[in-house]
C-alpha cells in the first residue's frame, strides 16, 4: 500500500443523472451475462438453429409432404429463441441478479438503489432479445423471399400473423431473463432459476395437451409463455386458432409484470405502491389480451392428417 | 456532496433491536474528523454500530444524523452514500470478477458514470492497497489478505469524507498493517474515519479516541491515552503466575504479565498498553473508575 498515491478522487458534481447510472451498471452486467456458459451455450445453439433453418429439409420448396416425413413444419421455428434464448436466458440472469447480491452490505452501502440495480439486469434482458431478433428476422426474411410451399402451415397464416409468430419467440427470449432477475429478486433458493425453467418447460408441454377446439384448451395454449403455433404427428394435424396478435400483447403484458416483479422488491413507501397500481393495471390488460387472443382471430385446425391440405 | 461539519456523526440514544435480542442499547455517539477505534469483544454490538453507520441498518429507536443528514430520508440517505466508504466484515464477490472489475462494478453502484474516470479511480485506489499488479486476477485466486485489500480498494473510492471500516486489517500482514495505517491516516486529515478491529495496537498505533462497546453499550468514549492511563500500576511482570490477576499470560522471556488491581508477589510494575487497559475495563472492576470518563 502507498500513502503517495493518495489523490482525491473525482467529485461527485461530475456525476449524471439516474439513468445513465442504470446504463452504467448495466454494461458491466452485460460483461457479466456474456461470461456465463449456459448463456453461451445457448446462443451457440440457437445460431446454429436460426442458420440452418432456412435450408431444413421441411423448408424446401421440393420437399413433399407426406404422413411419413411431415412431422415437422417450418412453424417450429419461433419456439427455438423461446427455448433457448428464454430459458437459458433465465438461469444465466437469475444466476447474474444473485451473484451481485453476494456483494451484501457493499452493495447495499452504495448510491444506487436496488431499483436501479433492477432496472439494469432488466435493461440486460435486451441482449438475448436482441440476438432471438437477429435471428427471427433472418429466418423470416429467408422465408418471406423463398417460402417454403410445401410446408404445411406456413400458407395458412397471413404475412401480419407470420410476423407476430415471429415476434412471440422474440418476446419469450427476453421474458424468459426477465423472469429469471425476478425470480433471483424474491426467491432465494439456489436450485430457483433451475426450478423455474422445469416449471416452464411443464407449462408449454401442458399447452400442447389440448389439441382441440375447445375454448379452455385454446386458453392453457395461449397462456403459455411459448408454445407451438402449429403441431404435427404422422397421425394428426393441429393450428392453433386465436389471434397472434393479441398473444404478442398478452406476452409482452408478462415482461413486463416480470420486470415490474423484479423492479418491487426492495422497494417501500411510496415507491413500493406506484409499482403496485402499475402491476395490477398491467396484469388486468395482459389478462384481456390472454382472452382477446383466445377468443378472437382464426379458427384453428384440428384433425387427423391430411397430406393435401 | 454536504460539506464536512466538525461533527460528522451524531447519535443520540440510538438503539437496534433483531427480536427480543438487543444489539445496541440507547447508544450516544458522535464522530468528528480524524481516525476513532472501536473495540470490544464479539457480540458488542460494533457491526451492527457500522451497519447503521452504512445506512444498511435503521434504528429501532433514536436519532441518527450523519454528515448532517437524516439517514431514515431517502434522499438523505443517498446523498449519504455519495459520501460514504464502508468495509462490512464480511464482503462477498460476485463470481468470476477480477479485483479490477469488483472495484470498478462498485465505482458504477457509487455513480462513476464515465468510464475512462471511473477506470482512472479504481487503478488510484487499487495502487493504495498495493493490489494495481494483482487488478487482472480472478478474486477466487486471491489470498484472503489480498480480497481483504480489494475490498478496502473500494471503500476508498472517490476519497470518502465518512469512512467506516469494519475490521480492515483481519488477514493483512504486518507490512501491510503498516501501510493501511499511513492510508489511513492520509485520509483522516480531511475525513471522519471509524475503524472497528479486535486489534488494540492498530487503535493505539492510529487513533487519538477510542470508544469501547460492550453488550450494546458504550463502556468508554476518550482519549486512548486517557484510558491507557488508567492501567498505570495495574500491569505487572513477575515470575509467576497470578490466580487474583484480572488477565495474566506468558511473554516470550518466559515471565508472566499480569494485568492486576494488586501487585502479584515478587512483580515490578510494566508499561501499560492499550490492550492492558482493555483487559482492564473488560474485567469488571474498573467500571466506577470508568464511568466518570464516559462521554
Amino acid at each position: 500500500m502507498s500513502s503517495a498515491v493518495l489523490v482525491p478522487g473525482v467529485p461527485s458534481t461530475s456525476r449524471r443523472a439516474s439513468a445513465e447510472v442504470v446504463r452504467s451498471i448495466a454494461r458491466i452486467e452485460v460483461r457479466r451475462l456474456l461470461h456465463q456458459p449456459v448463456f453461451l451455450v445457448a446462443v451457440f445453439l440457437f445460431v446454429l438453429m436460426a442458420v440452418t433453418t432456412p435450408f431444413s429439409d421441411y423448408a424446401n420448396a421440393d420437399y413433399v409432404v407426406t404422413a411419413e416425413n411431415g412431422t415437422e413444419t417450418n412453424l417450429d421455428w419461433p419456439v427455438v429463441p423461446a427455448f433457448f434464448l428464454g430459458l437459458g436466458g433465465l438461469i444465466a440472469m437469475n444466476r447474474v441478479a444473485k451473484g451481485a447480491s453476494r456483494t451484501g452490505d457493499v452493495l447495499e452501502a452504495a448510491p444506487a438503489t436496488k431499483l436501479q440495480r433492477s432496472l439494469a439486469l432488466c435493461l440486460v434482458c435486451l441482449v438475448p432479445a436482441v440476438v432471438a431478433f437477429a435471428g427471427a428476422a433472418y429466418v423470416f426474411v429467408f422465408w418471406m423471399v423463398d417460402p417454403p410451399l410445401q410446408a404445411m402451415a406456413w400458407t395458412e397464416f397471413t404475412d401480419t400473423q407470420l410476423f407476430s409468430i415471429m415476434v412471440e419467440g422474440v418476446l419469450a427470449a427476453v421474458g424468459g431473463p426477465l423472469l429469471g432477475v425476478a425470480v433471483a429478486r424474491w426467491w432465494r433458493w439456489p436450485t430457483a432459476g433451475a426450478i423455474t425453467a422445469v416449471a416452464l418447460i411443464l407449462w408449454a408441454v401442458l399447452s400442447s395437451v389440448y389439441r382441440d377446439s375447445s375454448w379452455w384448451g385454446a386458453l392453457i395454449h395461449h397462456s403459455s409463455p411459448f408454445a407451438l403455433a402449429v403441431f404435427n404427428t404422422e397421425s394428426s394435424t393441429w393450428a392453433q386458432g386465436g389471434s397472434h396478435h393479441w398473444r404478442v400483447a398478452y406476452l409482452a403484458g408478462l415482461c413486463l409484470l416480470a420486470a415490474l416483479a423484479a423492479c418491487a422488491h426492495g422497494t417501500t413507501g411510496e415507491q413500493r405502491r406506484q409499482l403496485v397500481r402499475v402491476s395490477l393495471a398491467v396484469g388486468g390488460l395482459t389478462v384481456i389480451a390472454l382472452l382477446l387472443a383466445t377468443f378472437t382471430g382464426p379458427e384453428g385446425h384440428y384433425g387427423p392428417w391430411n397430406p393435401l391440405w | 456532496m454536504s460539506t464536512i461539519s466538525s461533527t460528522s456523526v451524531m447519535f443520540t440514544g440510538v438503539t437496534r433491536r433483531y427480536g427480543n435480542s438487543t444489539a445496541l442499547d440507547h447508544v450516544d455517539l458522535s464522530l468528528q474528523p480524524g481516525v476513532t477505534g472501536l473495540l470490544g469483544p464479539n457480540g458488542a454490538g460494533k457491526t451492527t454500530l457500522l451497519r447503521l453507520l452504512g445506512t444498511v441498518l435503521a434504528p429501532t429507536e433514536g436519532r441518527c444524523r450523519i454528515l448532517g443528514l437524516d439517514p431514515g430520508s431517502h434522499e438523505d440517505r443517498t446523498e449519504i452514500r455519495r459520501s460514504l466508504g464502508y468495509l462490512p466484515q464480511e464482503a462477498g464477490y460476485p463470481r468470476g470478477f477480477t479485483a479490477f472489475q469488483f472495484v470498478d462494478y462498485v465505482a458504477a453502484l457509487k455513480e462513476w458514470t464515465d468510464r475512462s474516470q471511473r477506470h482512472a479511480e479504481v487503478r488510484r485506489v487499487l495502487a493504495l492497497v498495493g493490489m494495481e499488479e494483482l487488478a487482472g486476477t480472478k478474486m477466487r485466486r486471491l489470498s484472503g489478505g489480498q480480497r481483504r485489500r480489494v475490498a478496502l480498494a473500494q471503500a476508498f473510492l472517490g476519497s470518502p469524507e465518512l469512512l467506516v471500516l469494519d475490521e480492515p486489517t483481519n488477514g493483512l500482514d504486518p507490512e501491510q498493517r503498516a501501510s493501511l495505517r499511513g492510508v489511513l491516516s492520509d485520509l483522516a486529515r480531511r475525513a471522519t474515519v471509524l475503524l472497528a478491529t479486535h486489534q488494540t495496537e492498530d487503535v493505539a498505533a492510529l487513533c487519538e479516541r477510542v470508544v469501547v462497546l460492550d453488550s450494546g453499550r458504550v463502556r468508554y468514549d476518550g482519549p486512548v491515552r486517557e484510558l491507557v492511563a488508567q492501567a498505570a500500576g495495574r500491569v505487572w511482570l513477575a515470575d509467576e503466575e497470578s490466580p487474583s490477576a484480572l488477565s495474566s499470560w506468558r511473554v516470550g522471556t518466559g515471565r508472566y504479565r499480569h494485568v492486576a488491581h494488586e501487585a502479584p508477589l515478587g512483580a515490578e510494575l510494566a508499561e501499560p498498553t492499550l490492550e492492558d487497559a482493555y483487559l482492564l475495563l473488560r474485567g469488571g472492576q474498573a467500571d466506577d473508575a470508568v464511568a466518570g470518563m464516559t462521554a
